[in-house]
């Protein structure tokens, strides 16, 4: 169960990946957050930041037609 | 780890209309997430974004320099869009379609892009022209020339002209 949490939901590109990355820089190595956002390009951009920063992954995600929940661990 | 030499996007924001400076914001804020520095160097019409709501500070000009001012736009909020602005009116809509769904202002916009480390440098010699002090520009940014374009610019991966 992921300790952090996000909710993006609400903003438009590029808020929600600034805001994941914000919370990124406050947690610790090892541990997971879990953030929502309904921004259609929010898994993309996630995959896309991870792929290019690599400080993260991406561990898993749910695409509902409402909301997009997504898992991402802090690797370093 | 992909331990390299940090990517870096310069940006050049000639243009003073709404929606040129809201693609500027996005790729520099874009940029500085993806871990890459990006700086946005602001000249002619781009100036008038760094320009104070009000300002405070009393600043000594000549007749044409203060008409000059007081016709060009202070800051983010004063910009209309560079296609159907109707008067004012396409502007407004604009922004009521991005407030409905959900998209950030210019001006929230462009305090997250400070905030995420995004460099802004104002051409000195396109302030001069257009009787623009520095005391009239917002806190936090650096002034520059065309030698400090290039230097930040020689470097960079991507730079694009706005």
């Amino acid at each position: 169960m992921a300790k952090n949490k996000l909710d993006a939901t609400g903003f438009k590109c590029p808020m929600p990946l600034i805001m994941v990355t914000n919370t990124l820089k406050q947690m610790k190595i090892g541990e997971s957050l879990e953030a929502s956002a309904n921004d259609p390009m929010f898994i993309p951009d996630i995959k896309a930041y991870c792929e290019k920063v690599g400080d993260a992954s991406l561990d898993s995600f749910i695409e509902d037609k409402d909301v997009t929940i997504a898992i991402i661990t802090k690797k370093f | 780890m992909k331990e390299q030499k940090k990517e870096k996007m310069s940006l050049i924001l000639f243009s003073g209309d709404l929606d040129k400076a809201l693609a500027a914001f996005h790729l520099s804020t874009g940029a500085t997430t993806m871990g890459m520095d990006s700086c946005i160097f602001f000249t002619f019409w781009g100036i008038n974004l760094l320009r104070k709501k009000e300002n405070k500070v009393a600043v000594k000009k000549n007749f044409i320099d203060k008409l000059f001012g007081s016709m060009m736009p202070k800051g983010p909020t004063d910009l209309k869009l560079s296609k159907m602005n109707m008067g004012g009116l396409g502007t407004k809509m604009m922004k009521k379609i991005m407030k409905d769904k959900d998209q950030v202002s210019l001006d929230t916009l462009m305090k997250t892009a400070t905030d995420a480390g995004v460099k802004f440098i104002a051409c000195t010699s396109s302030m001069e022209m257009m009787g623009i002090c520095k005391e009239e520009l917002i806190e936090n940014i650096e002034l520059g020339s065309v030698a400090t374009y290039l230097k930040e610019s020689i470097d960079a991966d991507i730079r694009l002209f706005i």
